[in-house]
């Protein structure tokens, strides 16, 4: 997913978006606000059975680190980004190794849009955009009362058995923005006025999904104001939060 | 390479020698550039490397590998030294539109190819767009952006020049904040006319062309522009005058612009391309370009077809007889496209011309027995069978 | 965010009236001028793109999507054009199969954005409701680059239009609905409401 968080009114004539993305816009900047519905669900966990030297597949990260600056606009910062996808995937390789697990990293070739592969990926993103919106954000749906978590990618998946070797795959998440220093000096001077202007924050998940199945089996939502990706220590942090009570999961930190 | 485009090579170099007037332009940087990526606009281009990732992979790429390889030649041919730092990528979109981005990517939408009239003139808009990215206008449009205080905009930063490509992730939502200034245009003129001449092609075509799309843009009934290369190129009052000034500085050049040579290659894409512009609801627009086609020779059972088409959706008063006409002559032509057979009959089915309609039925099915609507027609043709029995 | 109506959604939600989505149970349901026999439940949209449309999903709009539309009149749309720009186009009541497949690929195109292709194929008349409709296939790209399938019914019932649109992604979702949905289409009934609606 790749929505923007921040938003200010401005006067440029604007294309007419559709209404699932100002759904997901309108759902994640509910969540980030904290306007969500009270709900202390922000994990699922539906793992069952011996789950030693299960091999998990991690799939290409989608990861954007930004600033956010004083007018609200993100401007991605390009090293930041590349730098935290090799901690985070060092950090998860760790992890998950010491665990117990197999971890290996999905080839990511350039695939044509069509094909099953791209598309289960594809599906993936849509399945997460729901869980966010009707799981975790406030737009409930009732048929899936009593908070029943039942979110599939369906038999499909299987592809991405035979084709990584693994029984799980893991999806992960981010969009990080921290705020400029010209933001921060704002932030300071708003709130000695006494009115609140959000700062960067960290917006993820992770999401396991049973091969097998296709079903998410374990899916951590991560929404907070803190939280940094620039270096090793800092992304470890974020990946222990991340993988919060995942099954065999004793992160290691200083 | 073509032989068209090796053709053009050998006569720049002679064209070279016999010198072009006017402001000689060059590139503001080198070849191999590439920004550091801890800079502002190694953020830009790190952004724009992502969007081209999905470009690549975009169900809306025209993957043709005749089309595509032509493109990329002229455009080679146009860029020089600059050859290898571009990447064309064909996109299947009814608007006219040519975009640049900072780090290379070149994006032509197959609207762009059904409104130009030859290659000089398709080799005008390439041009200027390369122009735009070899004096690094995209970048510092960017920066006044950022600095500006007046930019409390909600965008994807940068990208918005450089899309108007559909089905992308990271396609930016809001309009026109970042179009070009009125000195860019100008200079992507001077200089695009420049990488005209020294590649052969007659420099005229350029004020040519804008001369036509201004036309068309008029014919604009809602006078909106849903077209995000307008919405970036603002077009200046003299700009056909100083570009009609500046080519005749120009001198000798080819005297013909190639036209058959992009004829013959669009010719097994015109109905697909088109048939996306007629889903734009753009009828005057649309009118005018199929008189355009009329004239220079596209396959006429198809322009025919497309006419009638244009009739039966517009509905405006008298279209209904026109679409019949038009439909009607399609089929005389050599190779109509079968859809004519079954949209005039359907007109001869509103009409309760029966017998017509039941015939024009039948050849539809005979021209294309593998119509996904075949058992809509059969229905018809057995209940249309049954009255005329009666 | 860039739409007025979301920031009015957002408003209201900080005011504590939420839009929320609705139970549509099974068994027998009428919306929209059409019964129809839900096997399973069904989640109603708050977010209704037009007075003439109810919109339900089952897992989210992004995975699958029934729109049920009826009673709709001469000259109406079947969907309210997301930007003041754009007009969508209108139905007639003489229109024909041909014609009123553009009506729903044109109308769902500009629905979603207007920058996506749909295409239809598969047309073939069925009986709806004890009379003569049909049916077509649709398929779209989302912007995202998701590919998703849709199944349509519509019947032409005095001078109304009746139509119920089913688009599910691709991969698993629209395979493991369609016998529930083919079941639906066919025991779809026109209960007009009366009057101009």
């Amino acid at each position: 997913m790749h929505k923007r968080l921040y938003t200010a009114t401005g006067g440029a004539r604007q294309r007419p978006s559709t209404r699932l993305s100002t759904l997901c816009a309108l759902a994640l900047t509910l969540l980030i606000a904290g306007c969500a519905t009270p709900t202390h669900v922000k994990k699922v966990d539906s793992l069952k059975g011996d789950l030693s030297s299960a091999r998990i597949l991690l799939m290409p990260m989608d990861v954007e680190l930004s600033i956010l600056t004083a007018a609200g606009l993100l401007e991605p910062q390009a090293e930041w980004t590349g730098n935290a996808m090799g901690y985070m995937t060092k950090s998860l390789e760790g992890n998950f190794s010491r665990a117990g697990y197999d971890i290996r990293v999905h080839d990511n070739n350039d695939e044509d849009p069509a094909s099953d592969l791209a598309q289960l990926r594809k599906l993936h993103e849509a399945v997460g955009l729901s869980v966010l919106t009707h799981h975790i954000g406030p737009l409930k749906l009732p048929t899936k009362k009593g908070g029943v978590f039942d979110w599939t990618l369906g038999t499909p998946a299987q592809q991405l058995k035979a084709a990584g070797a693994a029984d799980y795959a893991l999806f992960v998440f981010v969009r990080d923005s921290y705020s400029s220093g010209g933001r921060v000096a704002l932030q300071i001077g708003m709130a000695i006025l006494g009115a609140h202007v959000p700062g960067g924050q960290q917006l993820g998940f992770a999401s396991l999904v049973d091969l097998n199945t296709g079903n998410v089996v374990w899916f951590n939502y991560l929404g907070r104001g803190t939280g940094d990706l620039r270096n090793q220590a800092a992304a470890d942090k974020t990946v222990a939060a991340l993988l919060d009570e995942f099954p065999g999961i004793h992160p290691a930190i200083d | 390479m073509p032989v068209q485009i090796r053709y053009l090579a050998i006569t720049a170099l002679m064209l070279g020698a016999l010198g072009a007037m006017g402001a000689d332009y060059a590139p503001d940087f080198d070849p191999d550039y590439r920004p550091v990526p801890s800079s502002d606009e190694g953020g830009l281009w790190y952004r724009v490397d992502k969007l081209e990732a999905d470009v690549r992979n975009s169900p809306h790429r025209v993957r043709d590998t005749e089309l595509n390889d032509y493109l990329a030649a002229m455009v080679c041919a146009l860029a020089g030294d600059f050859c290898s730092s571009i990447r064309v990528y064909l996109i299947d979109n009814p608007h006219f539109n040519a975009s640049m981005a900072p780090n290379g990517m070149m994006l032509v939408h197959t609207g762009l190819l059904l409104r130009v009239e030859d290659e000089a003139e398709l080799a005008a808009v390439l041009g200027h767009e390369i122009a735009h990215f070899l004096r690094s206008h995209q970048i510092k449009q960017w920066r006044n952006l950022r600095d500006s205080a007046a930019s409390a905009v909600w965008i994807d930063v940068g990208l918005v020049m450089f899309t108007g490509i559909y089905g992308l992730a990271q396609m930016s939502t809001v309009g026109a904040a970042l179009s070009y200034n009125r000195d860019q245009e100008r200079e992507a003129d001077l200089y695009g006319l420049q990488l005209l001449a020294a590649s052969g092609y007659d420099p005229g075509a350029a004020p040519r062309l804008w001369t036509a799309i201004a036309e068309e843009r008029a014919l604009d009934a809602s006078k909106e522009s849903r077209n995000p290369f307008f919405a970036t190129h603002p077009t200046a009052e003299d700009r056909q005058q100083t570009l009609h000034r500046a080519a005749l500085a120009y001198g000798d050049h080819r005297p013909d612009g190639a036209a058959g040579e992009l004829r013959a290659m669009l010719a097994p894409h015109y109905f697909a391309f088109m048939r996306g512009h007629l889903q734009l609801q753009e009828y005057e627009q649309t009118e005018y370009l199929l008189g355009k086609h009329r004239r220079l020779g596209y396959p006429e059972g198809q322009v025919a077809f497309f006419t009638g088409e244009l009739h039966r959706l517009r509905k405006a008063e008298g279209d209904g007889d026109k679409a019949i006409a038009a439909y009607s002559r399609a089929l005389q032509l050599p190779d109509p496209p079968p859809d004519a057979y079954r949209e005039l009959a359907y007109l001869k089915l509103k009409d309760n011309a029966a017998p017509e309609a039941l015939q024009l039925f039948q050849r539809y099915l005979a021209a294309h027995p593998d119509a996904t609507d075949k058992a809509m027609i059969d229905y018809y043709i057995e209940s249309l069978g049954t009255q005329i029995h009666e | 965010m860039n739409n007025p109506v979301a920031v009015l959604l957002l408003m209201l939600l900080l005011a504590g009236c939420a839009p929320h989505y609705s139970l549509v149970a099974p068994g027998e349901v009428s919306a929209q001028g059409l019964t129809l026999e839900l096997s399973k439940p069904w989640n109603k949209s708050p977010f209704s793109p037009g007075p003439r449309v109810a919109l339900w999903t089952r897992d989210g709009e992004v995975l699958n999507q029934l729109f049920v539309i009826g009673d709709l009149n001469e000259g109406e749309s079947l969907f309210k054009s997301p930007s003041k720009e754009v007009a969508m186009p209108t139905f007639s009541a003489d229109m024909l199969p041909n014609e009123l497949v553009d009506l729903t690929v044109t109308s769902l195109k500009l629905l979603y954005g207007g920058e996506l292709t749909v295409t239809a194929s598969n047309l073939r008349p069925q009986t709806v409701s004890g009379g003569m409709g049909f049916r077509f296939k649709l398929a779209h790209y989302t912007r995202e680059g998701l590919y998703r399938e849709g199944d349509v019914l519509a019947r032409v019932d005095g001078d109304r239009l009746y139509m119920v649109i089913f688009v599910a992604a691709k991969t698993h979702y629209y395979p493991s609905q369609l016998a529930e949905i083919e079941r639906l289409f066919e025991t779809a009934r026109i209960t007009p409401t009366k009057g101009k609606g």
